[in-house]
């Protein structure tokens, strides 16, 4: 029997940042932190192999590595780089690598193809900003580049305040440090904010944070380098895939077919998807064809089932949650019928799979960002954790496991917040956009929100008058309205927009372009997951004059410091080259990057049941990092901000314009349209203009049951118009009677990178050189609104009506 | 010396096609040649009562594919089998591989005949 946690967390949101000297390879940096100094090390996991990392073979030379990023992506792939007379010839997954095991995807195996396309950027490039949206760009120097970012931010700093100048970012490019590059400026303002609610992956972040002090993932083994065969390891008995196409999408660090292994090794399956899926077809009568936007009842109904059947986990909620009695009445104000009715799904399998998952020993749940793409989404996810939670299924072999930055470097932590206390004050803090809006950004979540910066912009105001714009193509991926958020981008004074390729977004907005690097060209290492640290190793030079982002970063870093915040000099980036600034991120790991990269991976030694152990927490005692020391199912948290409507339970809430919510608007919309739909091989918008890709998946498609494609005198191959009143767009229809006739799916970040002559002749209308990127995009018609939280707009349940172009 | 080939185990496939991508890298292929194509059968309505669908992904292999005689003389597997994500390709000499087939979404094709 395990002691029963204190229950005085301290505060780390109040304590005063703390500096210190750290040493790496004889260099003194200072460095800051409002948590204690770790001390000692993490233990290495005893089974990491000693491998090669370099060697010839048959007249290539081979170079072990890790495969993140450019392109996008978030897994840390084993891959071997064959190379030939300074060329990249072919990748193949690494065999040895615990993570892929020898497999990689079809984007990987293409990498070549992205690294030599004729499309990449080779070089800087300026261009006057009344010529916005026409190709007049000229190719300048990088040192020419790195002055007019250094003068154009200097003076939006003198001018507006150096709040004003935001980090703009995407996801799946290994970009975490760009939370410094704003930070030593002294702006705390770093994020999406195009991307209304920030819907993918911060909503669920966000919300288990408030309830555990930490987050969650599901455990596939991926903690042990020994994976499947770890004694240690349970396979679950019982999985929901809940809003996630995990062979496709590879999301939030988890290898999709870790699903596959574990169904091969007996784990059933429940899956929670408007779409019939491949797996959805492998879980039988478990597959819940829930309605788009109905997670929020679904799972409510589960919650309720468990609740009132007392299936949760009695003995455990008695020593590690708080707040199982307040669930149960909560619970109780819910209609079992009415729930599942709201959730498009029948009562009998609601019942069967919340019995199945809470009588399975483990049980896991494995959600995505279907969750995130919903106003509701975030109070969904609080009904989620809490299922896990009270099913006892926290944090143990074959659960949901809590995960900590790996090696407990903070680097390249999920929640990115490199330099935040060390680089900044109080006041500086204090302005980042949205704070006193949505409170959810204010504990310990470092994002600006983007439902208050949106709101501004919907004001007349101008949130934002110089933009770093890297690894974001947002008019073709995040942007909801794009055509909208476009003309407000278009106040901007001064934007730079980092990437690989020209992409819409770039043509639209770029004062100053550069141009960054594939991971086969730089050295790094790969971060963005809690299980281990692997080695980036460059395999070729650079092609043209393109750079690792995180080499920018540096190099213009110094500057931007030294230009708008010189107090800052000694400490924001003290280094000389990358391989240093790595050297001192991966101090707290008590290894260097060489040392990195002559293990190519590095397992620290996983814990489970980390809150028995004092392992969660700051002061060491067991339990977990949050004000009552347990897992809150009543989170302290929002019960603390429950003036901004937050609620400290679990609850429904309907999503803004659906057919329960708007029944007027439902009349001339009667669809329900998602985005997103996955294809294998795509990243967002990247990879258009990959002939072997493309030719595998040729246009945008909305999929659509035939019988509502009669109604509509639609044929299979037609091209159609989604509308509502935000907007509409054109997709090619593709039939699957397994819909739901009244809901459609639709993909997401088409553009169309071969209409290039319409851009390269362009030198007129700006709106015409944009590669089409407004015409097949399902963001059109996605409404800014997040609800109370600021997290989560509806992406992915949008009423609509559909009609032949 | 007998018939080499590929054991297809299609319960797992999951039409992620890496195959047809690590086949044509491998052999310097264009978008328009590939030594394995893959095909979707259904969903078919199997028992609608009991939500049994009949949804798989089926690789079809075409004379572009040698059986990556090169990688194997090596002692590598074909890079199809190598890299399938769900690791549902096998090969070798096809009586071998025979032994493996018990159910109907498995098969086996028979590549240096």
């Amino acid at each position: 029997m395990t002691e029963a946690p204190d229950t005085t967390a301290s505060d780390s949101q109040k304590a005063p940042v703390q500096y210190h000297w750290g040493e790496t390879n004889g260099k003194r940096y200072k460095r800051g932190s409002r948590l204690p100094k770790k001390t000692g090390t993490p233990t290495p996991a005893a089974e990491t192999p000693h491998v090669p990392w370099k060697w010839e073979e048959d007249g290539y030379t081979v170079i072990r590595g890790t495969a993140r990023s450019a392109p996008g992506c978030h897994n840390v792939c084993g891959i071997l780089s064959y190379v030939k007379d300074g060329k990249l010839v072919k990748v193949e997954g690494d065999p040895e690598d615990p993570y892929n095991q020898g497999r990689l995807c079809s984007r990987c195996l293409c990498i070549p193809d992205y690294v030599y396309s004729k499309d990449r950027l080779l070089h800087p490039m300026k261009r006057a900003r009344e010529d916005r949206g026409k190709d007049k760009f000229v190719q300048i120097t990088w040192d020419e580049a790195y002055d007019i970012i250094v003068h154009e931010f200097k003076k939006v700093a003198d001018k507006y305040g150096v709040d004003k100048i935001a980090m703009c970012q995407g996801t799946g490019r290994d970009i975490h440090q760009v939370t410094r590059l704003n930070a030593c400026m002294g702006s705390p303002n770093e994020g999406v904010p195009y991307f209304a609610g920030n819907s993918c992956y911060l909503p669920r972040i966000a919300s288990m944070a408030c309830m555990l002090g930490g987050s969650c993932v599901m455990d596939a083994s991926q903690f042990l380098p020994k994976r499947y065969d770890d004694p240690r390891y349970t396979v679950p008995e019982y999985c929901i895939i809940w809003g996630h196409q995990p062979f496709y999408s590879n999301a939030d660090g988890f290898y999709g077919h870790w699903i596959l292994d574990l169904m091969k090794r007996g784990m059933k399956v429940a899956v929670v998807d408007p779409q019939l899926s491949w797996v959805a077809a492998k879980a039988g009568r478990d597959w819940l064809r829930v309605r788009p936007g109905g997670d929020g009842a679904l799972a409510m109904a589960m919650l309720k089932v468990i609740c009132d059947e007392q299936l949760y986990d009695k003995e455990f909620c008695d020593l590690w949650v708080y707040g199982l009695d307040a669930l149960c009445e909560r619970v109780k104000e819910y209609d079992l019928d009415d729930l599942c009715e709201k959730a498009w799904v029948d009562k009998e399998d609601v019942v069967r799979v919340a019995r199945t998952y809470a009588t399975s020993h483990p049980a896991a749940i494995q959600w995505g960002v279907a969750l995130d793409q919903q106003t509701g989404g975030q109070q969904a996810a609080h009904a989620i954790t809490a299922m896990w939670c009270i099913t006892g299924n926290l944090d143990i072999p074959g659960g949901n496991v809590m995960a900590d930055a790996c090696w407990g470097i903070e680097q390249p932590n999920w929640v990115g917040t490199w330099g935040w206390d060390e680089l900044m004050d109080d006041e500086e803090q204090s302005k980042r956009i949205g704070i006193d809006r949505y409170p959810m950004f204010a504990v310990g979540f470092k994002n600006m929100s983007s439902n208050a910066t949106i709101e501004a912009w919907q004001r007349g105001e101008i949130p934002i008058h110089a933009a770093y714009i890297v690894t974001n193509n947002f008019l073709a991926t995040m942007g909801a309205q794009a055509e909208t958020q476009l003309e407000w981008y278009k106040q901007i004074d001064f934007i730079v927009v980092e990437d690989l390729f020209m992409t819409p977004t770039m043509m639209a907005l770029a004062d100053v372009v550069l141009p960054a690097a594939t991971y086969e060209e730089r050295d790094g290492f790969g971060g963005l997951n809690a299980y281990r640290i692997s080695c980036i190793n460059k395999a070729i030079e650079p092609v043209g004059d393109s750079k690792a982002d995180n080499t920018i970063f540096l190099e213009l870093g110094k500057r931007l410091t030294d230009a708008i915040k010189p107090e800052n000099d000694d400490i924001a980036w003290p280094w000389d080259n990358v391989q240093e600034m790595w050297d001192y991120a991966l101090e707290d790991g008590g290894f260097t990057w060489e040392e990195l990269r002559d293990a190519t991976w590095k397992y620290p030694e996983f814990q489970y049941r980390k809150y028995e152990k004092g392992l969660l927490r700051p002061d060491g005692k067991p339990g977990f990092r949050t004000e009552t020391g347990r897992a809150e199912v009543y989170s302290m948290v929002f019960h603390h901000t429950m003036w901004s409507g937050l609620d400290p339970l679990p609850s429904y809430v309907e999503p803004v314009e659906s057919p329960y919510s708007d029944p007027e608007d439902a009349k001339e919309y009667p669809y329900i349209v998602t985005s997103g739909a996955r294809v294998p091989h795509f990243f967002h918008s990247e990879q258009r203009q990959i002939a072997k890709l493309r030719a595998l998946h040729p246009d945008p498609l909305v999929y659509i049951h035939p019988d509502t494609a009669a109604k509509e005198g639609i044929e299979e191959g037609d091209w159609v118009w989604l509308e509502n009143k935000h907007g509409k767009c054109k997709y090619k229809a593709s039939f699957n009677d397994t819909y739901d006739p009244r809901v459609m799916q639709a993909e997401h970040g088409w553009w169309f990178p071969e209409r290039t002559d319409e851009a390269e002749e362009n030198t007129e209308n700006e709106m015409d050189g944009l590669f089409g990127v407004f015409e097949s995009n399902i963001n059109n018609l996605v409404p800014f609104d997040a609800g109370v939280s600021g997290f989560g707009s509806n992406y992915k349940a949008m009423m609509c009506k559909i009609y032949k172009a | 010396m007998s018939a080499k080939g590929i054991f297809v185990d299609a319960n797992w496939c999951t039409g992620c096609e890496s195959c047809i991508l690590a086949c044509q890298q491998e052999h310097g292929y264009s978008e328009k040649e590939f030594g394995v194509k893959v095909f979707k059968l259904g969903p078919l309505h199997i028992n609608d009562e009991e939500k049994h669908f009949e949804y798989d992904f089926l690789p079809a292999f075409t004379e572009w594919c040698d059986l990556c005689e090169e990688r194997t003389a090596k002692g590598k597997k074909p890079t199809c089998v190598q890299h399938c994500q769900a690791q549902c390709l096998d090969w070798g000499p096809v009586e071998e591989l025979a032994k493996k087939v018990t159910s109907r979404k498995q098969y086996l094709v028979g590549i240096n005949e």
